[in-house]
């Protein structure tokens, strides 16, 4: 081993005998210092806290956090989690040894912002993006923790993809645990938070995963309108006013005194515009009734399905932008880049039980299993049940294949029923039907 | 290869105002005048990675250097953090801590100050006593009447060993008055000090945590870590 390269060394308090090698420095921060390091041929990063801020306490939220059972879902390898704790007794510090992330892939909100020109990621990924936070969130609520720590800044995408890691979770906790000290990003504390009438839950989280959602889709904070703008010096107690007791919400339908009236504020007005109407009711749900009152927040579910059905709406235009199609859009839709009308697909509109399910019928379109159940969100392996094929004989006729196992019923326009064996195709007539699973799917334009 | 135009969102920016309060009396001759230059050089690139991904603060920066009297280094114009360079200062005369507080505080009477910005950050360092102690209690009291004095980040670093220093006046200086004063005993304790305090306090005004329940303080400014306060065999001592 090249002597040169190795900083420190670190020995593992869980696997006796392990060890792991601190090559160089990789960031540091008010809590302690992240470095690269080797796990034998493996790279890992090697978070150590400074003297101070590693208390006993914090020591025994890692322990927990190694030794948690996890189950492979694409939920859990979102998280970066610790996987041992160490020790450096030549410095007298400990911390814990976690995946590293290539950070030249997966940027926080701050640096794509940075990038800007350089770098961009189109609707349907930033759908894929809300997607992600959402059904990861829910996995960790229903798995009975609470992040408490949601930011911009633990958030991590992969613009190309959409794709998320989510980092810094040394301080997830157990929900309904109460944390004396917490100390948060005031951007996404709960109003209920800042007050300090409560401690983080899984409800304070919902309110950061709605201002989070936010500046993803506008690079603006929810609460930045006339009130924030008239404060001079934006400190701390401005942000407890602005984002507590005084929180309003700056499109808020009944309340126009924070809209973001300031010139250097257009880009959060042209979003707004722009942005699927499904998306605009949710964040005002989230930002008037749900700012006070936490047991009427969008829950991640809400969230998980909006962008499910947003990623599946993407059309492309000719002049090369991405414009979501959105059920609760009225009358036809128009680039958001060039304002060109947009040729929207017949859909099929699938009646699962709650809210019905729209797929764009684009050629090549899969009907998944998530489909026609949206509220259980996608599974591993995808289970795909169809897909939309052209007529062997005739390239004008489309249809749906059956790809599943078992047959499905057809009943045309005019009301003849058939039966649809798989790998054989249901034809796409406007105004027919096909049962599919117990599930009603309707060809609409 | 698909690309896609950038979607039509804007970062709206405030102004964060970082002063360099540098003293360059005689006494900061030799290994401490090369070593504060140093560290200012080194700390500049932190600063910027700091606030690398926050396209929100706009950081602009200005330095007072002060001994017999108090001068602009860099200013009065205020220079981006991302162009700004660091001249070399040299050392003269005595220390007049007093009018490097007279000259900041007169950039932040409000009339001067832009209409939106994160708490200023002043970060003064010094390696002995100010040379009218009175002057300087009327300037220091003077800065703190002023909105955006009272609310600045104010961080004090003294160089050197025992006496030659009044503890009690830099620690007064301090915007957090629990803290202990930072104190620079060799070349390399000035060096990390330097670069931490410069580097939490733009991070902290602009970016910076909160505790749950009603601030005691303005800004949150973590604690410095042991290994910035203590470096046996640091190099030259002072």
């Amino acid at each position: 081993m090249n002597q040169k390269n190795v900083l420190a060394i670190a020995t593992s308090a869980t696997t006796p005998g392990r060890e792991y090698t601190l090559v160089r420095r990789l960031a540091g921060g008010g809590q302690g210092e992240v470095f690269l390091a080797r796990d034998g041929t493996r790279e890992v990063a090697l978070k150590l806290y400074h003297a101070h801020m590693g208390t006993v306490d914090q020591e025994a939220m890692v322990r927990a956090q190694v030794s948690r059972s996890m189950t492979d879902t694409p939920e859990e390898r979102r998280f970066v989690w610790p996987q041992d704790l160490v020790r450096v007794d030549a410095w007298n510090r400990w911390g814990y040894v976690m995946p590293l992330v290539d950070r030249a892939r997966f940027l926080d909100l701050g640096e794509l912002q940075a990038a800007r020109g350089r770098v961009t990621m189109s609707p349907r990924r930033m759908a894929e993006a809300g997607y992600q936070l959402s059904s990861s969130l829910r996995a960790l609520h229903s798995a009975g923790h609470c992040y408490r720590d949601i930011s911009r800044n633990n958030v991590l995408f992969e613009p190309a993809t959409g794709e998320l890691r989510i980092i810094d979770n040394d301080n997830v906790g157990v929900a309904g645990e109460s944390q004396s000290g917490v100390i948060g990003t005031p951007e996404y504390m709960a109003p209920e938070i800042i007050s300090g009438q409560a401690s983080p839950s899984t409800l304070t989280d919902l309110h950061a995963l709605a201002v989070l959602l936010f500046e993803l889709w506008t690079w603006h904070h929810p609460l930045h309108g006339d009130l924030e703008c008239r404060v001079h010096c934006w400190d701390l107690p401005a942000k407890q006013r602005i984002y507590g007791a005084g929180a309003v919400f700056i499109f808020d339908p009944r309340d126009a005194s924070n809209r973001p009236n300031e010139p250097d504020y257009r880009g959060v007005r042209r979003a707004w515009e722009i942005m699927p109407e499904t998306l605009r009711q949710l964040f005002t749900v989230a930002f008037t009734d749900g700012l006070r009152d936490p047991a009427r927040r969008v829950t991640e579910g809400q969230w998980q399905q909006a962008f499910l059905q947003l990623f599946d709406g993407a059309l492309r235009c000719a002049c090369g932008a991405e414009t979501l199609w959105d059920p609760k859009a009225a009358g036809g839709l128009a680039c958001w880049h060039c304002r060109a009308a947009l040729n929207v697909p017949p859909r099929l509109r699938i009646d699962t039980g709650a809210a019905p399910y729209h797929l764009p019928l684009t050629p090549g379109a899969q009907l998944f299993g998530h489909h026609l159940r949206p509220s259980a969100g996608r599974k591993e392996p995808a289970e795909l049940v169809g897909e939309v094929v052209r007529h062997p004989n005739d390239p004008n006729v489309w249809g749906l294949k059956n790809l599943s196992e078992n047959p499905w019923t057809f009943v045309r326009p005019e009301g003849a029923t058939a039966l649809v064996p798989p790998q054989k195709s249901a034809p796409l007539a406007l105004g027919g039907r096909v049962t599919i699973q117990n599930r009603t799917c309707t060809i609409e334009s | 290869m698909n690309s896609h135009p950038s979607m039509p969102f804007e970062v709206a920016r405030r102004q964060l105002h970082f002063f360099w309060l540098m003293d360059h009396s005689g006494s900061m001759g030799g290994a401490k005048i090369q070593a504060l230059n140093q560290a200012v050089r080194e700390a500049i690139p932190e600063i910027r990675a700091a606030v690398g991904n926050h396209p929100e603060v706009e950081v602009l920066v200005r330095a007072i250097r002060f001994a017999e009297v108090a001068q602009w280094h860099v200013g009065p114009d205020p220079v981006p953090l991302e162009t700004f360079t660091w001249p070399e200062l040299t050392t003269t005369g005595t220390t007049n801590t007093a009018m490097a507080l007279e000259l900041v505080t007169g950039e932040l009477d409000v009339a001067k100050m832009p209409r939106r910005g994160f708490p200023p950050v002043l970060l003064l360092v010094s390696d002995g006593h100010a040379s009218d102690a009175g002057r300087y209690r009327a300037a220091l009291q003077n800065l703190l009447t002023l909105p955006w004095g009272r609310r600045s980040v104010r961080i004090a670093i003294g160089i050197g060993q025992g006496h030659e220093i009044d503890e009690v006046e830099l620690r007064a200086f301090n915007s957090d008055v629990e803290r202990p004063l930072l104190r620079a005993h060799n070349v390399a304790e000035l060096v990390e000090q330097i670069k931490w305090a410069s580097t939490a306090a733009t991070v902290a005004s602009s970016a910076g945590k909160s505790a749950a329940g009603p601030a005691a303080q303005n800004v949150l400014l973590p604690q410095a870590p042991a290994h910035v306060l203590l470096i046996p065999n640091g190099g030259e001592v002072f």
